[in-house]
C-alpha cells in the first residue's frame, strides 16, 4: 500500500492524477480491505483537494523528503501510456514527463538509451524535420516495447 | 560538403527553452557551459547537426513547494532537476545549441 501511494505523490508531482481519481482509488481501496481499513485511505477519500491529499500522503511516508528512485519505470510508462490514450494531444508533455524519469527514478542502460532517442524525435519534430504523425508513431512503438501490465493496487482509473 | 553547423534556429524556436528564466537555471546554463556534461547520442541524423554530438548536464537541488491545505500553507521539499542538452563538434570542440528540457 506504501509503494502505492508514492506512485500517486509522484503522479500528483508531474500533474498527471486528478483529486477525482484519488479519491475513487481510496473508496475502492476501501471495499477491498474487509479486514482492516488504513485511516489513510479514509482520510484520502475525504480529502477535498489535490493539495491536501498530497499533505496525507506525505505525512504517511513518514519522511523528510520524497524518495521515488525505487518506483518501477515500466508501470508509469504503462500509466502514461493510458493517460496518452485519452489526451494524445499533449504528446510533447508526455515525452517530457519520460524524458525526466531518469531524473528521479533507477531506469536500465537500454530504456535509457530509448528514452533518449524517443525523446531526440521530439526536438527533431520541434525543428520540423520530422511530421507529428512520425512522432505519435515513435511514441506509440515506445510504448508498444515498455508497457506491461499495472497491478491492481496502481490502477487508477481516468 | 555540409557536416552541421549551429545556425540559430534553436533559439529561435519556440519549442525550446533556451533562456534561464531563474537563478538555479542561470547557475545550471554556467555550469553546463564551463564544465561540460555527460556525451549522450553521437552522430546526430538531424541535417542541422550533422556529425555533432548531443550532451546532457543535469543539476538537482531542493525546491520548497508550498500546497495549501484548508487556507492554511505547508512548505514542502521537492526534489528537482533541471536538464539541460547542447551540442559539441567533435573535430572543433565547440559546443552550442543550448536548451532547457
Amino acid at each position: 500500500m506504501e509503494n502505492s501511494f508514492l506512485y500517486i505523490l509522484y503522479y500528483i508531482e508531474k500533474k498527471i492524477i486528478t483529486y477525482e481519481q484519488i479519491s475513487l482509488w481510496a473508496d475502492r481501496m476501501l471495499f477491498s480491505n474487509k479486514e482492516t481499513i488504513p485511516f489513510v485511505l479514509i482520510q484520502l477519500s475525504e480529502a477535498k483537494s489535490l493539495d491536501e491529499q498530497f499533505i496525507i500522503l506525505f505525512d504517511e511516508m513518514n519522511c523528510e523528503q520524497l524518495n521515488f528512485s525505487n518506483l518501477n519505470p515500466l508501470y508509469i510508462i504503462s500509466y502514461l501510456n493510458c493517460y496518452y490514450q485519452l489526451q494524445n494531444e499533449k504528446v510533447i508533455s508526455i515525452i517530457n514527463i519520460i524524458f525526466h524519469l531518469k531524473d528521479d527514478i533507477n531506469v536500465e542502460k537500454i530504456l535509457l538509451q530509448d528514452i533518449y532517442i524517443l525523446d531526440d524525435y521530439c526536438d527533431t519534430f520541434l525543428s520540423n524535420v520530422i511530421s507529428i504523425e512520425e512522432l505519435k508513431k515513435h511514441v506509440h512503438f515506445f510504448f508498444l516495447k515498455y508497457s506491461v501490465k499495472i497491478p491492481d493496487v496502481l490502477q487508477f482509473f481516468f | 560538403m555540409w557536416d552541421g553547423k549551429w545556425t540559430g534556429k534553436i533559439s529561435k524556436n519556440n519549442g525550446f527553452k533556451t533562456e534561464p528564466e531563474n537563478l538555479q537555471e542561470q547557475l545550471t546554463l554556467s555550469e553546463a557551459q564551463s564544465n561540460g556534461g555527460t556525451k549522450i547520442m553521437g552522430k546526430m541524423s538531424d541535417p542541422l547537426w550533422k556529425n555533432w554530438e548531443k550532451f546532457e548536464y543535469n543539476h538537482k537541488f531542493l525546491n520548497y513547494e508550498v500546497k495549501m491545505v484548508n487556507g492554511m500553507p505547508r512548505v514542502l521539499p521537492l526534489e528537482h532537476t533541471i536538464s539541460i542538452h547542447y551540442f559539441s563538434n567533435p573535430k572543433t570542440g565547440e559546443t552550442s545549441g543550448y536548451k532547457f528540457k
